[in-house]
């Protein structure tokens, strides 16, 4: 209760029902000089209101008393590292991948300022002509054996894989064995 | 909006981590289920940190985390808050401490003060350890809750005369 000071609210009809909203706002330190003034005149000649009184600030100071509980420390290092801690890991980490792949340039770099090969502008002999055929001729003829030794691994394997599948699927295997049946007629 | 940084959300973690957990604990007179609260309050910050404007505003922001998982588990039923474990807050309250003069009488009423706040309701509870044990301001309640500044007043002061009124039909006249 502050503002305009009326030292006579208390005077009057429901003068308790104010003095109790009045001890309120006493117990919450928002009740100005003037109107506490009137309430503790009103508390003297009202033992109810006097003691309605004491008995508020005896229940404030007792939750004001209550123990004063602690989370454990584990508790709060276990939310840590789920929040703060973990992207201070995820920066870490792409901090690593920034710096790996600026080494990995640098490096192309200073290979590429080193290439001890010709200008493109200089025409090459006609034996080294001869040899870059030869060398693209050879190479070529391995990558042909190469692929189709591949495909024949493929093939055997794929047929490997499909046959058991046949025999573990009861009417797969039943149609099989109709084609064998069909075949032999 | 500048948001909260990481070195400052790990000092408002700190700061907050014991107050919102005691308050979880209290409303729902449970600590297993309080902790659980407390670390997920912690976790939403984190994740909500670019919205909450300061680290002043950290703490009224993870009382109203807290309070709404708090109420959601009440409601839901999975929480013992409903009703309040009996005998948990009186047994936390037992460590009741205060000025030297009340000192002798709130220890003996330990255990009716505990009871007494079981039988209140979640949000009067609430509102109560909110302003008389973690001495939030009503402006940074009326935010916590999203109450009118008036409403939230009269809410408090009919909470402390339940108290008040629980406490004498247990017997105990403060």
């Amino acid at each position: 209760m502050s503002g305009d000071p009326r030292p006579d609210f208390l005077d009057g009809g429901g003068a308790c029902a104010r003095a109790r909203a009045a001890i309120h706002e006493r117990r919450d330190e928002t009740l100005d000089a003037a109107h506490r003034a009137r309430l503790e005149r009103h508390l003297a000649s009202c033992v109810d209101c006097a003691a309605f009184g004491d008995e508020i600030d005896v229940v404030s100071e007792a939750l004001g008393g209550l123990p004063r509980l602690r989370l454990s420390d584990a508790a709060l290092e276990s939310v840590l590292e789920r929040t703060v801690r973990a992207r201070r890991r995820r920066v870490a980490r792409a901090g690593l991948a920034g710096a790996a792949a600026a080494a990995v340039v640098l490096a192309a770099a200073l290979i590429l300022a080193r290439d001890p090969s010709p200008p493109l502008s200089e025409a090459p002999d006609a034996a080294a002509l001869e040899r870059a055929r030869s060398g693209v001729e050879l190479a070529l003829g391995v990558s042909g054996r190469a692929l189709r030794r591949t495909e024949e691994i493929a093939k055997r394997s794929a047929s490997a894989r499909i046959a058991p599948a046949f025999e573990r699927v009861p009417f797969l295997n039943l149609l099989t064995n109709w084609n064998s049946i069909e075949r032999n007629r | 909006m500048r948001g909260v940084d990481d070195g400052t959300y790990e000092t408002a973690a700190r700061a907050c981590k014991d107050a919102v957990f005691a308050y979880a604990a209290l409303l729902l007179g449970d600590p297993e289920e309080a902790r659980d609260v407390a670390q997920e309050s912690l976790v939403r910050l984190w994740q909500r940190r670019a919205h909450v404007p300061d680290p002043a505003a950290a703490r009224a922001w993870l009382f109203r985390t807290a309070h709404n998982l708090c109420l959601d588990r009440v409601r839901r039923g999975n929480s013992r808050a409903a009703p309040a474990a009996p005998g948990t807050l009186e047994a936390l309250a037992a460590g009741l401490d205060s000025a030297p003069d009340r000192k002798a009488f709130l220890r003996e009423t330990a255990g009716a003060i505990g009871r007494a706040l079981e039988a209140l309701k979640p949000r009067d509870r609430g509102v109560l350890l909110m302003r008389e044990v973690h001495g939030l301001t009503y402006e940074e309640m009326a935010e916590v809750l999203s109450i009118p500044l008036g409403t939230l007043k009269a809410i408090v002061h009919r909470a402390r005369e339940r108290l008040r009124d629980r406490l004498i039909d247990a017997g105990v006249r403060p």
